[in-house]
């Protein structure tokens, strides 16, 4: 019915050059809102997740994929609620020994997706405010050197949810 | 001729028979194709005292009857030491009725300082209530540690409270005469434990 209706009211082909401006103003604002959010989330976080962290043990690792739609950045800081520090650590094998070391900072190459899994890159949360169990969630902020900061919920899972040993 | 047909048969058996010995010896004496390597002569640990997560003694003899999968590691580890705990549960649920009551699953801990027995009590029961914890003082975890090719070093300073230690990531497997029989090699997961030990299990 409106689609006739509109038909109809087409019939009329002169536009005054006020009404090409309106229009033409009217599709700029909606690039800007449309590119806008990709703008502010060239980043995001999947895929996080703490390991449920045995009794008495007051140090737990996490995982998270960052991906980076946008130019390289840097990964320079993580903090959670429920860990006094956290640290970003590499495991690095050496002379058959399995060493963490700890990395002041992590680039993010453009355009790619940056994995923290177990025996591999991960946060190391220390000095825990209380045990973490399975089902929990822990609010972490992901900042990076660009200045954009990701709030992101970590949820915990049960220490054999890792699967692979890797 | 009939000599002759009797000493042809004669070599033709004895080449089936010396084919069929080197075959067989072949056979039992090929390293299986495993993520690690089986020692080509079983080691015996020097004598040692260690104290189990119940805080009994616990000696090489105790090794005997039963095969035991050992990984040194430490509580205070929060990556690595929690994935293969958890690893070494999903291979135990993954072992035969049989294999599981043949089996144990022990955490050697190489930070003796602060493991202490009702620490890893707490800690290894997290990942399977009969996993077991052993620990001691530094000279005698170095014999377990040598006999079973295991290293591990306290690189940082162990004033503070959650200083890390670096180890092996191997996991050794001690067969039912308490030997070192075989060495699996990172990075573990059940299904590749599980391949590799009852290859070596089938072999003994």
């Amino acid at each position: 019915m409106s689609a006739i209706q509109l038909d109809k009211t087409v019939d009329k082909p002169e536009i005054s050059a006020r009404e090409v401006m309106r229009i033409v103003a009217v599709a700029a604002l909606a690039t800007i809102l449309m590119i806008a959010p990709a703008w502010a989330d060239q980043s995001f976080i999947s895929d996080a997740w703490i390991r449920a962290t045995p009794p008495g043990v007051s140090t737990a690792a996490g995982y998270m994929k960052v991906h980076n739609e946008g130019p390289a950045l840097k990964l320079v800081t993580v903090s959670c609620d429920a860990a006094g520090e956290v640290q970003l650590h590499q495991h690095i094998m050496e002379d058959g020994l399995m060493r963490m070391e700890q990395l002041p900072e992590i680039t993010v190459d453009a355009n790619t997706v940056l994995e923290f899994k177990p025996g591999s890159l991960h946060l190391m949360l220390r000095r825990l405010k209380q045990p973490l169990a399975a089902g929990d969630s822990v609010a972490c902020t992901v900042r990076f050197d660009d200045g954009s900061v990701i709030e992101q919920q970590f949820s915990v899972r049960a220490p054999g949810s890792s699967g692979n040993a890797r | 001729m009939m000599r002759k047909l009797i000493f042809v048969l004669a070599c033709l058996v004895a080449l089936a028979a010396g084919a069929w010995l080197s075959s067989w010896v072949q056979q039992r004496n090929a390293s299986p194709d495993i993520q690690g390597m089986v020692l080509s002569e079983p080691r015996a640990f020097e004598s040692f005292r260690m104290t189990d997560d119940a805080g009994a003694a616990f000696t090489e003899a105790d090794f005997q009857g039963h095969w035991s999968l050992l990984y040194f590691g430490f509580t205070y580890c929060p990556d690595i030491c929690p994935m293969t705990l958890a690893v070494f549960s999903q291979l135990k649920n993954m072992l035969s009725d049989t294999g599981r009551a043949n089996t144990r699953f022990y955490l050697v801990s190489v930070d003796p300082a602060r493991d202490t027995p009702e620490r890893l009590h707490d800690y290894v029961r997290f990942f399977d209530p009969e996993f077991r914890g052993l620990t001691g003082p530094v000279r005698e975890l170095d014999k377990l540690t040598a006999a079973a090719g295991a290293l591990y070093v306290i690189p940082g300073d162990t004033d503070r409270e959650d200083y890390l230690v670096d180890h092996s990531s191997t996991v050794t497997l001690v067969n039912p005469e308490g030997k070192v029989h075989a060495v699996f090699t990172a990075p573990h997961t059940a299904e590749q434990l599980a391949r590799d030990l009852t290859q070596v299990v089938a072999r003994w």
